[in-house]
């Protein structure tokens, strides 16, 4: 405000208007409070699984008593608001001194910002992981490690065992097998396997397909298609969508109108004899439905004689803000989270595959799960067309359910994706 | 805009013997702006200030969520084509579709109960109130109930399979040709307590003296609606005309919660907004990478399209409301 009053403008109103201006200017500036309690730093995390709340909270609980001089606040934002709730915050210095990051193209927006720090040197554990993850964590210019892993997620068949036993089935071995025991289920008023990508969830079916692909495409098709030597049109994925089709029959009822949620729910509740998934869902299913007896195989392939492969991938990483409040703290916590402990306390909790393998599982399904990683190719229109825009996944996911009901062509649907990648994508750069 | 009003020497009537003198003090036109400043420094600071940046951020390229070089029209090419020009079309159109239904079935229902309500008078106040009540719902609320309603075995299905109408789920949000329409009765049937007090009000002004002349002059009510209500009623259409085209092209929320920010089933219900949060927030189910000077060029358009829009349509129905009166 201008100090010298004009003289004709009465005292009250300056005054006031002055007073208004002034809370106005404070409101603005306001910062958000630094949160110390007890005399500890507290070191603020940000992640999008709302559902690991709990989980995190014991994890970080048993690294608090053996490093009494750190608070860590666990804070979880759902998925649809993440990305943006994160950049806005990074840009504006107010983010947190953790964060969950997203992995392959999805993490580059963040560290082309400048918004994120490499962890090369600060967290010396990540030199000694696998190549396949780390190319979830690195810059693809400078080729820099931006995060400490938590899970190498894998895809493949849940498979409810009690339905199974009650119906004399055992685990398909090939593809023949997997529909006669469908039918078996279907005539036995079982919903053979649940599905849905209705209302914007066919991320979902994405999801089936990377553990369906594999059976059709192989585990070679990745690095040729990286090399640029095939495109989605080669007839070996052409037919790893059409499998998709031709499971219809057996997909929940309704299926077109049946989102991913409800899908879950009826193999939660045991309406449904399998689902077909990421091993995300290992914790979720167990921890909503504690009695459910399941189990887990890759998709099955078609000649007896072949292995079955599962699709892989980096679901995420932690990485550290560059103007993070509590740098030292927060770098304490990334390098307790590279560790076997830490890796072996989410496994425990969760039930997700870690990102280490010096581990012991004691989770049967996870001893599932840990058997078909052995056999792994990375998820190909995730780790592979993901790196700029339009994605593989803006053309598949969104053509999901109509390619399904018959109303698109795989072949069409495969060309769509060639002809929108093809605007950015160059062969041995990613 | 200036405060100072000029004092007249009559009003034409008689003319007074000295004019009182008003001297016009400038300290009230300083008062005023002290007032306003407080609003003003808001709505600069959080309306014009970012509109004029995301105006000139449009012709900028971004890479990562800053603005790296200065690439003039570059965006808006992009915009218009290859497949994002198929998906802007796509959505303007489903806009369009969005507004005519809720600007023709929204305000003709709306015209219709309200002037049933009109005729019934004080005693019906109890409907009044029960068709507005999905308006004080927030939109995502209101969607998330359809889709429970809608669900696949769920209420409306049990309901019909049950009396044997259907034999099969519905599927109404994952079928490409009846998502939308869906998707618009819903905002409708979640708006529809708008028009019906916006014309309910427009009614209520009007002397009823002509509502009894014409009662006493025979006309039966089908053409005292439309030869006498609608027209009086003109200046509330214009109102709502105006506000159904705004919320129709910024139709977001329900789409959102339906049928998340892909407007699905294969962009059946993709509005220029939710097609515009992909490009600049990416999508839910990590579908994509975000491409910021592409929504820019989008929010830019879109904001350069409403304002002129609006703009004529409010000119041209002040103009017919003058010839009117």
């Amino acid at each position: 405000m201008n100090a010298t009053r004009p003289r004709h403008v009465p005292r009250r109103l300056a005054v006031g208007a002055a007073l208004v201006a002034g809370s106005l200017a404070v409101s603005l500036t306001a910062c958000s409070p630094g949160g110390d309690t007890d005399g500890s730093t507290t070191v603020t995390i940000w992640s999008w699984r709302t559902e690991d709340q709990a989980a995190m909270d014991r994890i970080f609980d048993s690294f608090e008593n053996e490093h009494p001089e750190i608070t860590v606040d666990f804070q979880t934002i759902p998925d649809a608001e993440y990305q943006n709730r994160v950049s806005t915050a990074l840009q504006g210095g107010q983010g947190p001194d953790i964060v969950q990051l997203k992995a392959y193209g999805e993490l580059q927006p963040l560290i082309d910002a400048a918004l994120i720090e490499p962890l090369d040197e600060l967290v010396p554990e990540l030199d000694s992981l696998p190549d396949t993850t780390k190319a979830g964590l690195r810059g693809i210019e400078d080729g820099n490690l931006y995060g400490v892993p938590y899970s190498i997620v894998n895809t493949g068949v849940f498979y409810n065992k009690e339905i199974f036993t009650a119906n004399a089935l055992e685990v398909p071995q090939t593809y023949d097998e997997l529909i006669a025991a469908s039918q078996t289920l279907l005539d036995a008023g079982v919903i053979p396997i649940a599905a849905g990508g209705a209302n914007g969830t066919s991320w979902a079916l994405e999801m089936a397909l990377a553990a369906v692909a594999p059976s059709q495409i192989g585990p070679e098709f990745y690095d040729e298609a990286m090399a640029g030597k095939v495109d989605f049109t080669d007839p070996r994925y052409v037919a790893a969508l059409q499998r998709m089709v031709d499971m219809l029959p057996y997909y929940s009822p309704g299926f077109q109108g049946v989102d991913y949620t409800t899908a879950t729910q009826q193999f939660i509740g045991g309406d449904a004899a399998m689902f077909i998934g990421g091993s995300y869902e290992n914790g979720s299913f167990a921890s909503q439905n504690p009695d459910l007896d399941f189990g887990f195989f890759p998709y099955p392939v078609d000649d007896p004689a072949d292995t079955a492969y599962t699709s892989s991938f980096v679901d995420g990483s932690y990485g550290l803000p560059v103007d993070a409040e509590h740098r030292d703290a927060a770098i304490e916590v990334l390098n307790f989270m590279a560790t076997a402990e830490f890796a072996q306390m989410f496994m425990d909790e969760l039930g997700w595959p870690p990102a280490r393998d010096d581990v012991e599982p004691k989770n049967p399904v996870l001893l599932d799960m840990m058997a078909a990683m052995k056999n792994q190719t990375p998820y190909l229109t995730h780790v592979g067309f993901k790196w700029q825009s339009p994605t593989a996944s803006s053309v598949l996911q969104p053509a999901f359910v109509d390619m399904i009901m018959g109303k698109v062509a795989p072949q069409s649907v495969a060309e769509q994706m060639t002809e929108a990648v093809q605007e950015w994508f160059t062969p041995n750069v990613y | 805009m200036s405060t100072d009003t000029v004092a007249t020497e009559s009003d034409g009537t008689e003319p007074m013997p000295k004019p009182r003198k008003r001297t016009v003090r400038r300290a009230h036109g300083l008062a005023g702006w002290a007032f306003l400043l407080p609003a003003l420094l808001v709505y600069v600071i959080f309306l014009v200030y970012p509109m004029i940046r995301s105006l000139l951020g449009s012709l900028w390229d971004w890479r990562g969520m800053r603005a790296q070089s200065f690439t003039g029209l570059d965006n808006f090419t992009r915009l218009f084509s290859g497949q994002n020009a198929d998906l802007v079309t796509n959505a303007f159109w489903h806009n369009v579709l969005w507004f005519i239904g809720v600007l023709v079935v929204q305000n003709m229902i709306g015209l219709l109960l309200a002037y049933i309500l009109f005729v019934r008078g004080a005693r019906w106040t109890f409907f009044q109130n029960w068709f507005f009540f999905p308006a004080i719902l927030s939109p995502v609320l209101v969607g998330a109930l359809w889709r429970l309603i809608l669900t696949p075995d769920g209420p409306l299905d049990g309901v019909l399979m049950g009396m044997g109408i259907t034999s099969e789920p519905l599927t109404l949000l994952g079928n490409g040709s009846t998502a939308l329409w869906v998707l618009i009765a819903v905002d409708i049937w979640n708006w529809i307590g708008l028009p019906i007090l916006v014309f309910l009000a427009g009614l209520n002004a009007l002397n009823p003296e002509i509502f009894e002349a014409a009662r006493l002059d025979g006309a039966s009510s089908g053409r005292t609606l439309f030869q006498i209500a609608v027209p009086l009623v003109t200046p509330s259409v214009t109102t709502l005309a105006v506000l159904s085209f705004i919320n129709s092209f910024n139709q977001f929320d329900i789409v959102y919660v339906m049928q998340g920010v892909q407007g699905g089933p294969n962009f059946a219900t993709d509005t220029l907004v939710t097609f515009f949060y992909r490009l600049a927030f990416g999508a839910q189910g990590s579908v994509g990478i975000t491409d910021v000077g592409l929504a820019m060029a989008l929010g830019a358009i879109l904001f350069i399209f409403m304002t002129a829009v609006s703009g004529m349509a409010l000119r041209f129905f002040n103009k017919r409301a003058e010839m009117i009166q």
